[in-house]
């Protein structure tokens, strides 16, 4: 956070406002550590794939042809992959370099979602921190109410 | 009475000024998708070389192509996506005055009506 502003200070309008586009954020957050996780166990289950290409050599697998026909077929070379790159780009590769594309690519999202994690910590500070300034002011507030009746 | 119309119109303007400003955010943040996309097709594409065997996914065949011919491809795309990128920011930075001006007259129809 590059500025502090004293929370007490702010009108309880403004705190239910900035409350509110805090847990927006939180949540936007949350579903993309979701994806992040997601994508990522994507990746891992290429790595186990190509891992299960070696020991499956010389085995009958089906191909699929559509979603409700296959085809009996057989693994000419398991170690030749053809790998997305995105934006419809394929590429063939060998078994290891395959691996390491994925194992770099789970690095990087590693890294993010750790970077994401670190947000979203800090934000759920922020949103504590504005419910406890939220209370304080109701708590005020009630005060102020009740001496005029006393 | 006529200041109440007019309130009610700019009100109008402004919230149809808000509204296609979320639409053009959204599409320069779908821009920045593609964009980061194709940053990594690229990078991929450094670690490549003549000899790599290159597939384009055309519909639902892949097409082979030439390392040098995907290179270039992706490098226009690339080049196409930066340029829409500087569109809709120029955009974005049009409806936002739009906006702007649109409240500050809001803001000032109020404070005259507040005094009157």
């Amino acid at each position: 956070m590059s500025q502090r502003i004293d929370l007490g200070q702010l009108h309880p309008q403004q705190l239910v406002e900035l409350k509110k586009s805090t847990e927006e954020e939180v949540t936007h957050f949350t579903s993309s550590l979701q994806a992040l996780q997601t994508a990522q166990s994507k990746l891992k289950d290429c790595i186990s794939s190509i891992d299960n290409m070696k020991s499956q050599q010389d085995k009958q697998l089906l191909v699929p042809l559509t979603s409700s026909l296959y085809l009996p077929g057989k693994v000419q070379d398991p170690e030749k992959f053809l790998v997305d790159i995105g934006t419809g780009y394929y590429v063939e590769k060998t078994s290891e370099d395959a691996k390491r594309v994925y194992t770099s690519k789970i690095t990087k999202l590693n890294e993010d979602s750790a970077k994401l994690k670190e947000i979203l910590v800090q934000k759920n500070e922020i949103l504590n921190q504005l419910n406890m300034a939220l209370r304080t002011k109701v708590l005020q507030m009630e005060k102020e109410n009740a001496k005029p009746a006393a | 009475m006529a200041d109440n119309d007019q309130i009610e119109k700019i009100s109008l303007e402004f919230t149809q000024a808000q509204t296609s400003l979320s639409e053009l955010i959204g599409a320069r943040q779908q821009l920045e998708t593609q964009f980061q996309e194709n940053k990594i097709v690229l990078q991929e594409f450094d670690h490549l070389n003549e000899d790599s065997k290159i597939y384009k996914l055309t519909g639902p065949v892949l097409m082979p192509q030439d390392f040098s011919e995907a290179k270039m491809n992706v490098n226009k795309r690339i080049e196409f996506i930066k340029g829409e990128i500087e569109r809709a920011e120029s955009k974005i930075k049009e409806q936002e005055t739009v906006m702007e001006t649109a409240r500050n007259s809001l803001v000032a129809i109020r404070t005259k009506m507040a005094s009157a």
